[in-house]
Order: structure tokens, then C-alpha cells, then sequence
């Protein structure tokens, strides 16, 4: 009897990255962030992260059974969710209302919108915002550095700490956003590992610059004092919410940065990060649409 | 702006790139379906118990385009059976019990062609497909008028080295086919696309005016028609035209260098220069073989297996089709064979698209595959035909990317052949 082979249609071969492998990239980028929070505010932000990751596992896990839908803890997408929904809480925060964060960002952004891949908006952004305007908002913008309370460099009459504790990130913020040097280290990596492109952090980062110096903004609040370095590099480059082409990106980069703006100089809250990643996400299936890629030899 | 071809990066794996070619022994039987383009409603000219010598032609034109086909080693006709194509078709198959001999057939001398008609004529005789891999008949592709001939010596699929080692080997073979093709058809200039052209080739063509050796960069699908075009001559040709609707040619090496040898001996094509590669293969080499051979025997004649194969692929990874069974026959489109491993055989599952964006990227042509795939699921014809999808070349780019692993090709396989059989708009207006 003839040996049958598999057959399939090509290609045979594949590349090695998978969902997977992206996720888990993410995830080591987000590790010298991680550390320099634990050496600003302390053990408990690992504490924090862990229930975060941990309850956005379980949340991802008991949806899929519940809903009989593929188990996809595997993927990582939820450890990620989870990383950055704690990176952009306070290093304080009741455990309970972080598990509750993660609740909401997986279940109700991700999995009542369809899972991994169909998400309209950042679920770790998403989640944070809707805990601030539960009603949480005090204890998720009070941050305490050594003891001392300390508002962001954005709020209004804050003290500038000056531009070295921005860059190593002691001063007053979430507990994963503080830390400029970690972040960057962490895009870098992202960069080289070509998960994300330069499109969205450069355009973002380079609209706030720009608009900053016009505004006459202090440079280094602009830059280093809130969220953007965050936003930039890990929440605004999320595949599912933000444009598919590398025109559209630019666009959306841009938007995200004029936002930040329009929230930070105008806005009734000292920081836009967000809110702007948080309204391009619902543009972008508009951007999607508008914005072509021409075929080789189309019409 | 300019327009860059562009794709991806895959291991070359040229593990042949340094071997001589070993001739196989005569197989004991070989088997010559209809399976080439515009040979489907062609038929045989020989029948059961039929004494047929190297060379002789064993079938009819069929419709336009056709080519007649040629038996490949001499011996009695056992007979007609049927065979399944990779593409699901069903098609006639000549077998022929070889005899061992290779007695040529009395009709193989060389082709009087006096002008350009006996030429197109003679190349139709000789059963000339292109041999880089897309099988379509040679003769059709002459009969152009064009300013650029373009030499395709890209070999971007991996493993595939049989247009590199006829370049080394064989570089005066080219010379002539190339001189051959320019004078007939009056060509201006010509120009050989390869990535690391052999030194052997770069002495042949060092005194040759009007041809000139272009270096491609470093990727996949470089040697594409249409990417191969754009590289060398930065023409863009549009979607449903053909190059010599933008003044070009292009011709495989091996399809050249064959026109040469034809018009000196007059011998069709009966048979293949094959890689044999892969990682269930013992030592990777390179095989001449009677097309309709087994392919086992030529895995055979690289020293076999070191593990149970597990998928056979006739042409190269990225774009060739996995073969049935070892007993399925060489094609004569096909430049290599590969056999790989339980381990690489099967693709990991597909998991949900998470809009990377990954396949747009890469896409050489610059379609979007995420929302045709989208359109297709819809059956949406008006979107299908507005973004561009029959464009696709299923050069594979945008499903070797992907990290849901999702099987874009397959899709877009579809999604072309459900597109051909959707009447245009006019069509659909006036019924």
C-alpha cells in the first residue's frame, strides 16, 4: 500500500513568530520597567502586578470555559493586558480594585467584544479610565514617592523634580510609567525584536515635542512626566487597536499626540495619554478604511 | 514616489549550490499526465502496445495555448490511467514500460526556422514550458514584441539551485539561447536578474554587448515576473496585463538555455535538471531525470531518506504544490523536490487574527490580505474586485508572516477562483 503524505497548499514553511512569541517579547520588554518600580515604590508593585496578571489569566480562563470558547491563556495576550493595566495604576492601590481592573479590561473590553483580535480599544486602557471615573479616581491619581504625597509633574502647581528623577523616574506617577530610561530600554527592544515599527512612538513622541515647544511647555514635564512613554511604546502600538498600515499608523500617531496635547494644556484633568490612545482606538477602523495601500499594478 | 519591490527574508538553505548533477538510470516505467497548461483537452496520439522512442510526440496540440508532449524514454505504451493533480483535476496519463534503451526517435533532428513563424512553431514542437515553475507554454510567450529581455536567475525560492548550476556550468548554453532570443525577435538589451551570479557566468557575458548581469537584493519573492520586472527595469506592469504589455520578457535560465540545445539537436523536452533537498533526504543533490520518473527514484538516487518523509514538495516551499504520494511523476515545470520531515510537514494551528498588519507589510504587491480574507468570508465581490484581489500571486509572503499562522494562500486560492467565475458587472447588469 502506497504511503499517503500530508498535503497541504503552500507555503511550507512559516516563520517563527507566533502570537505567542509577541506576547512573550512584550512581556520582557516590559521587565526593566518593572524593576525600576520595584526599586522606586517598593516590593508592592510586584504585589500589584501579580494580582493584576493573575486575575486577567483567570478572568481570560473562566470566560472561555464558561462561553465554550478556544482557550487561549496561552497566547500571553491576557499577562500582557494585565502588566500594563497595572503599570498605569497607582503603587498603592487597593489589590481589590487592580483585580477589578483586570476584570473589566479582560472581560468586558476583550471577550464581550469577541476575544484576542477584536477588541475596538486598549483593554488595560480602557479598564484604567473606567476605574477612574468610578469613582476611584483619588486613590488612582494620589501617588506617594517615599512616603511623601506627591501629585504627577503634570497636575497643575506641581514641583518640578527636576530632569534626572524623571529619567530614572522618581517622582510621583503610576507605578510603570515613571521610569524613562526602563521604557525606552523596553521599546528599543520592541524595535529590534520588530514587533512594533517606529511609526506610532516616533509620530507620537514627535507631535507632543512639537507641540510642547510651540506651547512653550516645559520640555521635560511634556516628555518624561506622565504617561507617554508608556503610551507611546506599549499602549498606542497594541496591533488590534491601532491602523494595519504604515500610513495610517502616522496618522494615528499623530492624533494620539495632538490629544495628549489638547487634554494636558486644555483638558480639566492634568493628563492625556489615555483618553487620546483611548479615542484613536475608536477612530481607527475609520482610518483603516480611509487609508489605502495601492496595489502593485491596481487601479 | 518610487516603487520598491519588496517581501520577505527566508533561509536560502542553497545546500546544492556546489553539487554536479547526477543522471538517473532509466526508470523502469514513466507516467506523462495532460497535466500542463492548455494540454486538458488535448489527447494522446498513441495507444496500448504502441513502440514509442525518446522524443516522439505522443499527443495533440489541444486548445490554443497547448503544447505537445513527448515520450520520455523509449518502450511500449501499457497503457492510459487516470491521475489526481495537486490542483484536484483529474487527467489522462500515458504509461510507458521503458525498454532501457533511450532509443531516439528518427523525427529528432535539428528545426529548420527559416523566419519568425517556423520559430514560434518549432519551440511549440519541442513542448516547451517555462521552467522556472509556472509551467506556461514558451511558444505563447515569444510571440511578442518587446525591448527587454529579462533572464530570470533569481532562484528565490529556497533550496532550488538548478538555475544556478546551469549558469556555472553551463553559461555558453546561455550566451547562445540569450543570442538565439534577441536576434529572433529583435530585442535591444537584455538582462540577467541573479543574486550570486557564478563567476563562470560573469567570464561568458564579460565580452557580450547589450547584455548586461544585474545583482538582485537579498529577497523573497525577487524572482517573481512582476517583481523581477520591476527590479531590473522599474516598469510596473499593470494588473491584468502581461509584460509584454510593458516591453518585457522573461525567460527562466533553463528555459533559455533549452532553446539553445533545441535548435542545435532538435531534442524536445523529455527531461528535468531537479534539486532533491529537504530535511528527510540523506545528501542533498542535484538530479537529471526523464520527466514522468517516480519521484521516489530520484530521492532514491541521492541516497534515499534518513527519516520517513513525511510531505513531498514538487518546486519550492514557499510556492510548490505537496505531492500525493512518492510514486506521483516529475512534471516538467518542476525544478526541485523536497522532502520534508514529520516535524515541518504540518502547519501549527491558526489562532484569531490579532490585525498586526503583518501581511500587508509584506505583501509584494501590496495588497491587504487581512481584508480580503475579511471580504471573501462575506462573499463580497464588489470589495474583492475594488481592493485588488485577483492581483494576489500566492507567493505565500503574507501566510509565511503571519503569526496566527491563518492560511491566507489557501483563502486567496479561493477567493481568485470564486472571483473567475463571478460575471463582471456589465454582465450581471444586463441579465
Amino acid at each position: 500500500m502506497l504511503k499517503l503524505m500530508v498535503v497541504s497548499s503552500a507555503p511550507h514553511i512559516w516563520g517563527k513568530d507566533s502570537t505567542h512569541t509577541i506576547m512573550r517579547d512584550v512581556l520582557i520588554a516590559l521587565v526593566p520597567a518593572l524593576l525600576a518600580s520595584i526599586w522606586i515604590f517598593g516590593i508592592r508593585t510586584l504585589a500589584v502586578t501579580i494580582v493584576c496578571v493573575g486575575v486577567a489569566m483567570l478572568a481570560e480562563d473562566l470566560f472561555e470555559r464558561v462561553t465554550g470558547r478556544p482557550n487561549t491563556i496561552n497566547d500571553l495576550s491576557a499577562a500582557v493586558t494585565g502588566t500594563l493595566l497595572a503599570f498605569c495604576l497607582p503603587w498603592d492601590i487597593p489589590y481589590w480594585v487592580a483585580g477589578l481592573g483586570s476584570v473589566i479590561a479582560i472581560v468586558v473590553v476583550k471577550q464581550l467584544f469577541g476575544g484576542i483580535g477584536q477588541n475596538f480599544a486598549n483593554p488595560a486602557i480602557t479598564a484604567r479610565v473606567i476605574l477612574l471615573l468610578c469613582g476611584f479616581g483619588g486613590a488612582m491619581t494620589t501617588f506617594t514617592v517615599d512616603g511623601v504625597t506627591a501629585a504627577t509633574p503634570l497636575a497643575d502647581g506641581a514641583v518640578y523634580p527636576g530632569l534626572s528623577a524623571m529619567l530614572l523616574g522618581t517622582r510621583g506617577g503610576s507605578l510603570g510609567e515613571t521610569c524613562t530610561i526602563a521604557l525606552l530600554l523596553g521599546g528599543a527592544y520592541l524595535l529590534y525584536r520588530r514587533v512594533i515599527t517606529w511609526h506610532i512612538p516616533v509620530t507620537y513622541l514627535g507631535t507632543v515635542f512639537v507641540v510642547s515647544l510651540l506651547a512653550g511647555q516645559n520640555l521635560g514635564v511634556q516628555m518624561f512626566g506622565g504617561g507617554l512613554m508608556l503610551g507611546a511604546f506599549f499602549m498606542a502600538t497594541d496591533y488590534t487597536t491601532s491602523p494595519m498600515t504604515d500610513k495610517g499608523k502616522l496618522i494615528y500617531g499623530v492624533g494620539c499626540g495632538l490629544l495628549t496635547m489638547m487634554i494636558r494644556l486644555w483638558g480639566s484633568v492634568p493628563e492625556g495619554v489615555s483618553y487620546a490612545i483611548l479615542l484613536m482606538n475608536i477612530l481607527t477602523p475609520h482610518i483603516d478604511r480611509v487609508v489605502r495601500m495601492k496595489p502593485l499594478g491596481g487601479a | 514616489m518610487k516603487r520598491r519591490a519588496k517581501g520577505i527574508f527566508v533561509a536560502a538553505n542553497k545546500n546544492t549550490a556546489n553539487c554536479t548533477p547526477v543522471e538517473l538510470k532509466v526508470p523502469p516505467r514513466v507516467r506523462l499526465p495532460l497535466a500542463l497548461l492548455g494540454t486538458n483537452s488535448s489527447s494522446f496520439t498513441v495507444k496500448k502496445g504502441d513502440t514509442v522512442t525518446v522524443g516522439q510526440p505522443i499527443s495533440t496540440y489541444g486548445s490554443g495555448i497547448g503544447v505537445p508532449l513527448h515520450a520520455t524514454v523509449s518502450g511500449t505504451v501499457e497503457g492510459i490511467e487516470k491521475l489526481r493533480l495537486a490542483t484536484g483535476y483529474v487527467v489522462d496519463s500515458l504509461v510507458i514500460a521503458s525498454d532501457g534503451k533511450q532509443t531516439v526517435w528518427e523525427g529528432v533532428k535539428p528545426p529548420e526556422v527559416p523566419d519568425a513563424p517556423s520559430f514560434l512553431e518549432a519551440i511549440r514542437n519541442s513542448g516547451l514550458v517555462g521552467l522556472g515553475g509556472a509551467g506556461f507554454p514558451t511558444w505563447v510567450k515569444l510571440n511578442a514584441s518587446v525591448d527587454r529581455l529579462i533572464i530570470n536567475g533569481s532562484e528565490c525560492e529556497p533550496y532550488c539551485t538548478a538555475d544556478h548550476v546551469t549558469m556555472r556550468d553551463y553559461a555558453a548554453d546561455l550566451a547562445e539561447g540569450i543570442a538565439i532570443v534577441q536576434s529572433r525577435l529583435a530585442i535591444e538589451k537584455t538582462i540577467i536578474g541573479v543574486k550570486h551570479p557564478p563567476q563562470a557566468l560573469l567570464d561568458a557575458f564579460s565580452q557580450i554587448p547589450n547584455v548586461e548581469i544585474q545583482q538582485l537584493r537579498e529577497f523573497y519573492p525577487v524572482g517573481a515576473e512582476k517583481m523581477l520586472i520591476l527590479e531590473t527595469t522599474g516598469r510596473i506592469v499593470p494588473g491584468g496585463k502581461l509584460p509584454k504589455d510593458v516591453g518585457c520578457m522573461v525567460l527562466n535560465v533553463n528555459t533559455a538555455v533549452f532553446i539553445a540545445r533545441y535548435l542545435r539537436t532538435g531534442m524536445p523536452l523529455v527531461q528535468k535538471l531537479v534539486t532533491v533537498d529537504g530535511s528527510a533526504v540523506r545528501t542533498p543533490g542535484l538530479v537529471i531525470a526523464p520527466i514522468g520518473t517516480p519521484v521516489e527514484a530520484l530521492f532514491q538516487a541521492v541516497g534515499g531518506f534518513v527519516q520517513e518523509p513525511a510531505k513531498i514538495i514538487s518546486g519550492g516551499p514557499m510556492m510548490g504544490t505537496a505531492l500525493p504520494d512518492l510514486e506521483f511523476p516529475l512534471l516538467w515545470n518542476c525544478g526541485s523536490l523536497l522532502a520534508l520531515g514529520a516535524k515541518e510537514a504540518v502547519k501549527p494551528d491558526s489562532t484569531a487574527c490579532i490585525r498586526c498588519g503583518r501581511c500587508a507589510q509584506h505583501c509584494p504587491m501590496n495588497l491587504m490580505a487581512f481584508e480580503m480574507t475579511e471580504a471573501f468570508a462575506r462573499k463580497d465581490v464588489d470589495r474583492l474586485r475594488q481592493i485588488g484581489a485577483s492581483l494576489c500571486m500566492e507567493c505565500g509572503c503574507c501566510a509565511y508572516v503571519c503569526p496566527a499562522h491563518r492560511d491566507l494562500v489557501t483563502s486567496h486560492k479561493l477567493m481568485k477562483r470564486f472571483l473567475a467565475t463571478q460575471p463582471k458587472k456589465e454582465e450581471a447588469k444586463s441579465c
